[in-house]
């Protein structure tokens, strides 16, 4: 069975909005589910609780049931404007082995998720566009 | 300062103390366990509002497909243009009804989109409950092929 994990996190900034894609690797079991595969409906894991944070900035907040799909998966916008949004490398600064400076690098948006058995699931991703604001 | 203006000052600093733990996020499974195990959209929006007649609006918005091969993941559009505290998302298919509950934050542009699961068809309910009091809903209805609830 595929490890739980969020598995994805995808953020395209336009316009000052960035919109955020998580994707999720969770059976997310329903009761019902648990009680015809173990007999037993307490055996039930879904993720209840799922935080998206830009360094102290709550910037999602879900509290969430058994009724989403199997590997979720989650879409919302937030605005960006008072953030710092890195700069992305084009495709030939990566072929000349450029780097960024420290200045370029932008906030991380952490995601924090919460099952029903307690673990705890985190992934930080950048917040990065190609082109300058 | 004196003795009084010291207490009321004392006070004023415990009251502003306490206000910022309310705008911490609220984790509604803890605070509100009735709405998780409510068995219908009525009983869930009167767990979570204590209200029973949501009023209806154009500015609460849903999209769902009409009909769907699998209910294992029904995509769901929803958002909403009102100035909103939380928005909760609620069906009828499945044995219990909420789904979900969305706090909203001051960076928050209100549109989301998520895959849930239907048993059967049934309606998708999306409800906000704005910064004037008032709760406000949109709902539409989705055709489900094969239930997803089953496992």
């Amino acid at each position: 069975m595929a490890k739980n994990k969020i598995t994805a996190i995808k953020v395209k900034i336009k316009n000052n909005v960035a919109t955020a894609k998580m994707v999720f690797s969770h059976p997310m079991m329903t009761y019902n589910q648990a009680k015809t595969k173990t007999g037993n409906s307490d055996d039930a894991n879904f993720i209840t609780h799922i935080t998206g944070k830009v360094g102290k900035e709550t910037v999602l907040d879900i509290s969430t049931s058994q009724f989403f799909s199997k590997n979720p998966i989650f879409k919302f916008k937030f605005k960006s404007d008072t953030f710092k949004v890195g700069r992305k490398l084009s495709g030939r600064e990566l072929d000349n082995g450029a780097t960024r400076k420290e200045s370029e690098k932008g906030d991380l948006l952490t995601v924090t998720a919460v099952d029903r058995k307690g673990n705890i699931y985190t992934k930080s991703v950048e917040l990065a566009a190609r082109k300058k604001r | 300062m004196n003795r009084r203006n010291f207490l009321s000052f004392a006070g004023s600093a415990v009251a502003l103390s306490v206000i910022p733990m309310n705008l911490i996020a609220e984790d509604y499974r803890k605070s509100k366990p009735s709405v998780w195990t409510a068995h219908n959209i009525d009983d869930a929006t009167k767990a979570l509002y204590n209200i029973k007649d949501a009023i209806h609006s154009d500015e609460v918005q849903i999209e769902v497909p009409n009909i769907n091969s699998s209910g294992g993941a029904v995509p769901v559009k929803f958002g909403t243009t009102l100035d909103a505290k939380t928005i909760a998302l609620f069906q009828d298919a499945n044995p219990e009804s909420a789904v979900a509950v969305y706090e909203v934050n001051i960076y928050d542009v209100k549109q989301y989109e998520a895959k849930i699961k239907m048993a059967v068809s049934g309606t998708i309910m999306v409800l906000v409950e704005g910064t004037d009091g008032k709760i406000y809903m949109n709902k539409a209805k989705t055709e489900v092929a094969a239930g997803g609830c089953e496992g």
